[in-house]
Formats: structure tokens, C-alpha cells, sequence
């Protein structure tokens, strides 16, 4: 960003203040044209963590269609029945963002906050709060006027500039948004985005940056974010944005920068023991939980998300962390397994087997795991 | 051989400690070897000092003063009886060195990589610069 006096930036942000309510007069004009079943479906959304709610009609609607098959698209679905989202509720020119974005929240962590974990489902419940909770992100955060590239590189209106000025972060949904670019191989974002982290233009490094490369499916960002790693060197905090923003991604971007660390041996920083605790359910304000995860945590996350028959030994161990682990592993692809396999567990298993299942209940939302205790 | 280390926190003028003289075992030839001569030493000084735990060395009037400005006198004796791994101690300061955890002068001039060369004869000031980590995440 250009260098601007402390008076221009008064008179910039002025400016966006007023951009502001014209953008939020606007925004209230389109939801007021929408259907009453999509203001329904809008109103549903949730707190991923807590829990999921089955909601109005056209939200039963979608968790039905997503039943059916596992090939129903939420795209489609929404294409079909809610476009009038695109009235301007959602910006238009990002409409195909928007909607590989839906079609790509199984692949991607659906809870989010600092009490987040590492799991991801293709349940059609958790889908459907998920596409919710994307209409939100895109309806409320995104002040990004069409193209992404002019955004990043302040070719902007004045106004525009101004509303920009007013925070100092990149918008929440800028992440989806640049994802789905650099998935349609937009070579000027992943340009600037590589450019931005080798320091070589003016553009400031953010952490919604890492997450839309995480999200992404480009190795070539995904090694670069690996090389930005290693550089680290002494900037503890770079490295604790990047591995705390890592599980939000792809599965393999994640295994990617995993064996990043592994290989150097990464874990000796504290930064990247809380990451582990995020990731694995220990973060909690009791800091000296982490004084159990060493390089041995990794080498079990590793083993349990690679080797299918390791991560069975680990289950059928007496070893808790190796239980805790090798059940995390599962929710890492599909929270489902995990549940499937806390209630095997309940049924034929040790002890001491069941009391850490116990625990690893915690990792899933407090209904999921509710029911999980229940039964 | 007797080598004079400082130990200097950077922001600060006064070093931590100055011109301490070191008693090493060996010449060093590369700053692998100086920081193993190094931490060899500490570690021997270390565990002669618990060795006389029951008997400590008195303090000196300019000891006592020097340790009032970081606010604590002892006598730098662990009461505990785990005595240092001195090869692990070796191996944590070798990876500390290469982490850029700890800077180290010789002379005025800095010495390079873990396999540099380095020339240091009786009386060379040697300091050590401890760094250390930026923690402002970008949230």
C-alpha cells in the first residue's frame, strides 16, 4: 500500500465509513427481495463447534438432496434453489468462487475458532451448516470489489481504498475467494501471492494468505509456504500463523507441510507444540498440556494419516496418546469414522481404551458428542 | 588454554557478563569445536560446583553486587541431583547455534558457519550474543 499522509487516510476513511452504510443499505435492499425460505436457510447458521442445526425447510431440503448421493453437489443445489442469492446479497462476479467454495467444504476443517479442531465430514448435516455459514462469510465480509488482484494491489476506488483503510486484515472470506482463483490457475494472484511472500512487492503478508494456500490445491504454493517455514528462523510468530493455519486446509497440503516439519525437525518450537495442540485437542488454557507433544506426536499424526494398518495397531494399543491419535486421524478425513469408531470402542473395548475414547469425545461438537456419550 | 568470553543481550550496553576468563581443554579449530570446548567447560564447572554443594565457595563482595542487580544472590548450585547430559547439552547448543539462537564474535569478527574455521589463541575475546525470538503472531 502506498504511503499516505495521516490527513489523506482521515479523508479516506471517512469516505469508507460512508461506503460502508451505502454497502450495508444495499446489501439489506437485496435480502429483503429474497425468497422467505432462503431468509430461513440465511438465518440458520451456527456456531460449527457447538452445534449443527437441522434448520428450516430449504436446509432440510439440502441435507435431503445431499443424502441421496454423494455426487449431489451443494452447488447445484443452491443454483436450483436459492439464486436469487445473487441478487447482490452475495456479489454476482464472485458467484463461481462462491460456489466452489460449497462445493469444496467437505475437503476443508468445518469448525472454525480458537476451540476449532482438525476434523472434516461429508455428513450431509455438516455440509449443509457449512454452506450456510459460507452465504454468511461471503454476505458479510466480503468487501473485495470483483477482482481479487486490484484488491490486493489498491487499484481501488476511493472509497473503496478508504473502507479498506478502515482494517488492518485481509476480509474472512478472502480466503475462499483467492482459493477458488488459484484453483481456476489465476497466474497474476498466484504471481503477487508469491511475490508477496518473498518479499517482493509491498503487499503485507497476512494470515488469510496461508490459509487460501492451505485451501488451494497448488503444490507449488504449498512448497513455497514450506520454504517460508524453514526461513522462519527466529520469527516465532510467522511460524505459529503458519502451522495454526495449516490444519484449516486441503488434507494434502496439510501432509505436505507435516513432513516439513517432520524432516527439520520443527517441533522443538513451542510455536509449533500449540499448533500440534490445536490441531490434536489439547490447546487449552492449562499450558503445560503441551509438554506432552514432542517429536513423537508427529511421528504418530504422520504414521496414522499415511498408514491405514498403523493406525489400526495404534487403536488397538493400551498407549493414549497412540488411542488419541489414531482416533483424531479418522475425524481428519471423516468425523464419522471417528464416531463410528468411539462407539466400537464402547462396545468391545479395553478400559483404558474407552476412558481415552472418552476424552477424544471432546474433539467433536458438543451435540455429536453428546449423543456419542448417550449411547 | 585461557580465552576471555562476554556475554552481551543485544538493546542492552553493559554486557551480561564481560570478560570472564575461560579455561578451555583444547584449541578450537572450527566454531564447532569452540562451542563444544565451551559448554564442555560450563558443564565441568557446573557439576564441580554441585560436587560442593554442602561446602560452596564463599562469595565475594563484588559477586554479591553483581548478582543484586539481577536480583538474586546464590551460589549457582543446583540442589537437584540430575547432573547435566553433557553430550546432550552439546548437541541442544550445535542446533541452538544453527536455529540463529546465539551469535558468536570472535574478536570483531563474526564467526561464520558450524564448520568455519576459526583462529583463537591464548587471551582472544570471544562473545557470545543471545537473540531472541519475535513472537508477534498475524492473526
Amino acid at each position: 500500500m502506498k504511503q499516505l499522509s495521516a490527513e489523506e487516510k482521515a479523508r479516506l476513511k471517512k469516505l469508507g465509513e460512508k461506503y460502508l452504510e451505502k454497502r450495508g443499505k444495499f446489501r439489506q435492499d437485496c435480502y429483503k427481495k429474497l425468497p422467505d425460505d432462503v431468509k430461513e436457510l440465511i438465518g440458520d447458521h451456527c456456531n460449527y463447534y457447538y452445534e449443527f442445526r437441522v434448520g428450516g425447510a430449504l436446509c432440510k431440503k439440502m441435507i435431503a438432496y445431499l443424502s441421496e448421493s454423494e455426487k449431489n453437489m451443494p452447488s447445484e443445489f443452491i443454483g436450483k434453489h436459492a439464486p436469487e442469492l445473487f441478487n447482490g446479497y452475495i456479489n454476482p462476479k464472485h458467484k463461481k468462487h462462491f460456489l466452489y467454495t460449497i462445493d469444496h467444504v467437505h475437503e476443508r476443517i468445518y469448525a472454525t475458532g480458537w476451540q476449532r479442531r482438525s476434523l472434516r465430514s461429508r455428513d450431509p448435516m455438516i455440509v449443509a451448516n457449512c454452506v450456510i455459514n459460507v452465504i454468511r462469510d461471503f454476505k458479510e465480509w466480503d468487501s473485495v470489489p470483483d477482482d481479487i488482484c486490484d484488491y490486493l494491489e489498491d487499484n481501488l476506488t476511493e472509497e473503496e481504498l478508504g473502507y479498506k483503510l478502515r482494517d488492518t486484515s485481509l476480509p474472512y472470506c478472502f480466503d475462499d475467494l483467492a482459493a477458488a482463483e488459484i484453483d481456476f490457475g489465476n497466474e497474476r494472484l498466484i504471481s503477487l501471492l508469491t511475490d508477496c511472500i518473498n518479499g517482493e512487492n509491498d503487499i503485507p503478508l497476512d494470515r488469510l494468505m496461508f490459509r487460501a494456500i492451505v485451501k488451494s490445491h497448488d503444490r507449488g504454493l504449498h512448497e513455497l509456504l514450506g520454504r517460508l517455514l524453514c526461513a522462519a528462523r527466529l520469527q516465532e510468530g510467522l511460524r505459529q500463523s503458519i502451522c495454526e493455519t495449516m490444519d484449516e486446509g486441503t488434507p494434502e497440503a496439510f501432509l505436505y507441510l507435516l513432513g516439513v516439519i517432520n524432516e527439520n525437525n520443527f517441533i522443538r518450537f513451542s510455536s509449533v507444540k500449540r499448533a500440534v495442540g490445536t490441531w490434536l485437542g489439547f490447546a487449552e488454557e492449562e499450558t503445560v498440556k503441551l509438554e506432552r507433544i514432542s517429536d513423537k506426536s508427529i511421528a504418530l499424526i504422520s504414521d496414522c494419516l499415511t498408514d491405514p494398518a498403523k493406525r489400526e495397531e495404534y487403536l488397538n494399543s493400551e498407549d493414549s496418546m497412540k488411542i488419541h491419535i489414531g482416533l483424531w486421524s479418522l475425524g481428519f478425513y471423516e468425523s464419522r469414522d471417528l464416531v463410528e469408531k468411539i462407539r466400537e470402542i464402547s462396545k468391545h473395548g479395553s478400559r483404558h481404551q474407552l476412558l481415552t475414547a472418552s476424552y477424544t469425545v471432546g474433539l467433536l461438537n458438543v451435540l455429536s458428542g453428546k449423543r456419542v456419550l448417550i449411547q | 588454554m585461557t580465552i576471555k568470553v562476554n556475554i552481551k543481550q543485544l538493546g542492552k550496553k553493559k554486557n551480561k557478563i564481560a570478560g570472564v576468563p575461560f579455561p578451555l581443554e583444547h584449541e578450537p579449530r572450527t566454531v564447532r569445536e569452540l562451542i563444544r570446548e565451551c559448554v564442555h567447560t560450563c558443564v565441568r564447572q557446573y557439576n564441580e560446583r554441585a560436587a560442593k554443594s554442602d561446602n560452596p565457595d564463599p562469595l565475594s563482595a563484588e559477586q554479591i553486587a553483581d548478582m543484586s542487580e539481577i536480583g538474586k544472590i546464590a551460589f549457582g548450585i543446583n540442589y537437584g541431583e540430575k547432573l547435566p547430559d553433557e553430550e546432550k547439552a552439546v548437541t541442544d547448543a550445535y542446533q541452538a547455534y544453527e536455529d540463529g539462537l546465539f551469535r558468536v564474535f570472535i574478536g570483531e569478527d563474526e564467526a561464520g558457519e558450524l564448520d568455519s574455521t576459526v583462529s583463537i589463541s591464548e587471551g582472544s575475546e570471544v562473545t557470545f550474543i543471545r537473540l531472541v525470538m519475535l513472537a508477534g503472531r498475524m492473526w
